[in-house]
């Protein structure tokens, strides 16, 4: 499958999301915290009128104790979607760049570490660099099962 | 051609909606030409457009329709209910067939035939019965027919269909003008602005208002969408059930948010269909109880401020208040005495509580009940309110109070461990401050407890639930008394309320709502995020005791004022089954007896426990004792001196008996009738029942001796002393073994010389002859028992007076 992809760096790991799940890429400056959740969940986000449920994915992936932000922080890039009605933001470490690839999505080879399992749907090249594949959508469903667990 | 196939699908579910009330008046009156038409021109447009988009299965559904309506119309049949009913059938197969259009599924063409060959044997009937006189008409559905006109004069006014998805975002569009608005009046203040430029901002901001009132406004949807299915869902449930029903419907015109809407269709239905089923009574019960075979429903709708008040009103039996109190108790979900301590309007509310609902029997017994824990919950999160009012036998009305619109709630914004959150106002009763005189709090093995004003409340600090530390303030911190899901009420402790304002809520996300705590999420004017709290998952989430404690609440202090002329009595069921009562506090306890402790002698029954014997007031037969344990209850009673047990088949409840009998009928141990609630029971008189009993065991006021003179005198040794024995004296056999100067009284055979013993003491003489010998005779004969011992007690207090 090809198409356009956002490439973007989380917990030390490159990753592409298809462009199609994600609405935009915004700069987080001000969370208000959620307590009695669990810490994957940063907090919510005010975005113009709507309110983002901000997730920590690297603390979701490898289960870090999630990030810090404070007003006026420069560097938390989230990337904002949709899914079933809500409103995420989405902490990743860094954009890289948004692309078309033409080349097929590869499966994975090798063995993942366990932390990745779940979210990595296969490999996308580009410019010869393998980038996990992720889906917001099963990305976010995951996250609540961690909870359940 | 799917657009089209599409819009012949919701244009056709839209009319059938339309419809459904109509056909209800039609039914009602089968003359009615208008209806009858419109009823026509339904079948025949679902034909026409079918047989341009190709849906054979349609046609000729709507043809069969068409036919036997047109025949009506030309007055070669009458509209009898089964070929109403008939009719009805069809157009719910032409429904279902929409749906599976929509969703692709398939549905068997058989049912198709069958529907269309009993639609034709209903009208051939109804043909055939043409020629003889019309049958009386079924009571008519003025509702239906009302709001079908309704129907047809909104259809004047020149509408447009819009995706919801797009008034959506207009919404969000709107919002976003307001929050950035806010944002520009913040830097206005602050920067000075020349008067010009604050007269600018001043209309933009009006604008800006109107604006949000107008866009609400798209959200807004007329009652009437609630009601539409109203006169065909009390239609078929009447005839289920064999009920004749006369539905009036009002306040169709009154508008609400269409979220609202939705959230309300649920409630509204269980609630119509448990008046059908529950609250109104049969034609043959109705006429009775002396009212009309009909029974009455009234469903309205009106705005009163900003919420939408519907009432739902039958004039069927009432809610039956007793028999609720009973299932609670009988479900241990509250005691009698707690029961008995509610006041009238507390006890009628016993029917939200959960728990009560899974209790089958309760529909049989009550009446009402299913469900109406979670009406309740449903209701209340939208933030509405339901109350009752219910006349035993005259009727019942259900109010809901609901809020114009979901989406813009009043709401109180909190602080608790530094973070903001907000809280529907209408879960929150009243706010105090912890340093109130009217609240004590008190600390018990973890458990916190907050009275206020002699009421206890369970209490919990936010900051505990959400895991955060409390911040050190200056000030009292709040107390906020909220109602949780089960509707009992419990003091949520915050740091302090910050303010009051209109918040627009959204659903939270999964990940946040599995929290347990939470309702959703709001962005208030200052544009930082917040959580809404969800307070009777606090109270979940906390643990708080669930059972329903014995509160005594406001109204009990107006039955307090009664009191006085009434007192707090044991209702019980005798082991011969009549039901009776007995002054509660002469009631020491109730306890299990095993029937094996049951004793009798000829006259007495006795009962032995934890190795003491007490009179038992009944005898008691083996086939009395319950189940398989076969065990009596016994109510414990007592006086100052003696203890006796009652055996009983049951304990019922407490009841207020007034002082003054209904009846005085004085037999045995009843003293008279009282009216309890209507009903006539026996009042047990207590000092009667004290009385009956033997007096074995009586401790006398003070042990005096007796001496009897003729120890060698078998009569004397083995049936007077035995008597004096029993009846609590001391016997001293030998008038020598007493030393001088001591009490005792003597009692000698008549005749006998009493000197060796008149040294000051008194003497009974005794006779073994019924008769006296003569006017200066002062013995008593033998066996005259009470003349014996009152005569021995007359002699003791003479001697004690000297």
């Amino acid at each position: 499958m090809s198409g356009l992809y956002l490439f973007a760096r989380v917990a030390g790991t490159d990753i592409a999301i298809r462009t199609e799940e994600i609405e935009a890429v915004v700069r987080l400056s001000e969370l208000s915290p959620v307590p009695v959740v669990p810490g994957h969940v940063a907090g919510l986000a005010a975005l113009r009128s709507r309110v983002l449920t901000v997730i920590d994915a690297a603390a979701q992936i490898s289960g870090t104790p999630p990030r810090k932000i404070e007003a006026g922080s420069e560097e938390n890039y989230a990337v904002v979607c949709d899914v079933s009605g809500h409103s995420y933001g989405i902490l990743i470490d860094r954009v890289e760049d948004i692309r078309s690839v033409t080349t097929p999505v590869m499966p994975i080879c090798g063995k993942l570490s366990s932390a990745w399992k779940p979210y990595a749907l296969g490999v996308v090249e580009e410019e010869g660099r393998p980038y996990f594949l992720l889906s917001l959508p099963i990305f976010l469903d995951h996250g609540l099962h961690i909870q359940a667990a | 051609m799917d657009e089209l196939l599409n819009d012949f699908v919701s244009e056709t579910q839209e009319s059938l909606e339309a419809l459904a009330s109509v056909v209800v008046a039609l039914e009602a009156d089968p003359t009615d030409r208008k209806l009858l038409d419109e009823l026509f021109r339904f079948f025949h447009t679902v034909k026409g457009s079918c047989g341009f988009l190709n849906l054979p299965r349609f046609e000729r559904l709507s043809h069969a329709a068409e036919d036997v309506l047109s025949d009506i119309r030309a007055g070669e049949a009458r509209a009898d209910p089964a070929t109403i009913t008939a009719v009805f059938a069809v157009m719910d197969r032409i429904a279902l067939l929409s749906e599976a259009i929509i969703t692709g599924d398939s549905l068997s063409d058989l049912d198709d035939d069958q529907l269309i060959q009993t639609l034709k044997l209903c009208h051939k009937m109804a043909s055939l019965s043409e020629a003889q006189p019309p049958e009386p008409e079924a009571p008519k559905v003025d509702a239906a027919a009302q709001l079908a006109e309704n129907q047809g004069k909104a259809g004047v006014a020149r509408t447009i269909r819009l995706p919801i998805t797009l008034i959506d975002q207009l919404m969000n569009g709107v919002s976003d003008m307001v929050l950035a608005r806010n944002e520009v009046a913040r830097k206005l203040r602050d920067s000075m602005p020349p008067p010009e430029l604050e007269t600018a901002f001043e209309r933009l901001s009006g604008c800006i208002a109107d604006m949000r009132d107008t866009i609400s406004k798209t959200r807004m949807q007329r009652v009437e969408r609630l009601f539409v299915a109203i006169p065909r869902m009390v239609r078929d449930l009447g005839r289920e059930l064999g009920k004749t029903i006369e539905l009036t419907l009002d306040g169709g015109d009154v508008e609400m948010d269409r979220e609202m809407v939705e959230m309300v269709v649920d409630p509204l239905t269980h609630i119509i269909r448990n008046s059908i089923d529950h609250g109104i009574e049969t034609p043959e019960q109705r006429r009775a109880a002396g009212k009309s075979e009909a029974g009455h429903l009234l469903v309205s709708a009106r705005q009163s401020g900003s919420q939408i008040v519907i009432e739902i009103a039958d004039d069927g039996r009432g809610i039956d208040v007793d028999a609720v109190a009973r299932k609670i108790v009988a479900a241990g979900l509250m005691t009698a005495q707690e029961v008995v301590a509610l006041s009238d309007r507390a006890k009628l509310e016993l029917i939200f509580t959960p728990g009560l609902s899974t209790a089958a029997q309760v529909t049989a017994v009550s009446g009402r009940g299913v469900g109406m824990d979670i009406v309740r919950a449903n209701i209340e999160r939208i933030g509405g309110v339901i109350s009752l009012q219910s006349e035993a036998g005259k009727g019942l009305t259900i109010s809901l109070r609901v809020p114009l619109t979901l989406t813009i709630i009043p709401g109180l914004i909190l602080n608790a461990g530094g973070l903001n959150f907000a809280i529907p106002r209408s879960a929150v009763i009243e706010i105090l401050h912890d340093n109130n005189a009217t609240v004590t709090i008190s600390r018990l093995g973890g458990g916190v407890t907050a009275t206020i004003r002699s009421t206890r409340y369970s209490m919990i600090d936010l900051e505990d639930v959400i895991g955060l530390p409390k911040v050190e303030r200056v000030g009292p911190r709040s107390l906020m008394l909220v109602r949780s899901a089960n509707g009992k009420p419990y003091i949520l402790g915050v740091g302090y309320v910050e303010n009051h304002e209109e918040l627009v809520v959204r659903p939270a996300a999964p990940v946040v709502m599995a929290a347990g705590i939470y309702a959703g999420m709001t962005l208030p004017d200052n544009g930082q995020p917040m959580l809404l709290l969800d307070a009777g998952g606090i109270a979940q989430a906390a643990q708080l005791p669930v059972t329903v404690e014995a509160v005594r609440d406001r109204d009990t202090a107006e039955e307090a004022k009664s009191q006085s002329e009434t007192y707090s009595a044991l209702r019980f069921v005798e082991l011969s089954g009549e039901e009776r009562v007995i002054r509660l506090s002469l009631v020491e306890r109730v306890e299990d007896v095993p029937f094996s402790a049951f004793g009798q002698t000829s006259a007495h029954a006795h009962v032995l426990i934890d190795g003491r014997l007490f009179p038992s007031a009944h005898k008691v037969k083996a086939d009395q004792a319950s189940g398989a344990n076969t065990e009596i209850t016994c109510l414990r009673l007592r006086d100052e001196y003696r203890e006796i047990c009652y055996p009983v088949r049951d304990v019922l409840d407490i009841a207020n008996v007034p002082v003054h009998l209904d009846m005085k009928a004085a037999h045995g141990v009843v003293a008279g009738i009282a009216l309890i609630e209507g009903a006539q029971v026996e009042v047990i008189d207590g000092f009667a029942l004290f009385a009956s009993l033997s007096h074995d065991g009586t401790p006398s006021p003070m042990t005096s001796r007796c001496v009897v003179a003729d120890p060698a005198d078998s009569w004397h040794r083995e049936i007077l002393a035995p008597l004096l024995v029993q009846a609590g004296y001391d016997v001293v056999w030998d008038v020598e073994a007493l030393p001088e100067g001591t009490e005792g009284v003597v009692l000698v055979s008549a005749g006998r010389d009493t000197t060796p013993y008149s040294t000051g003491r008194p003497v009974v003489r005794l006779r073994p002859g019924t008769l006296a010998e003569g006017p200066e005779d002062d013995s008593i004969y033998r066996y005259d028992r009470a003349g014996l011992l009152g005569a021995i007690s007359a002699a003791c207090d003479k001697r004690n007076v000297a």
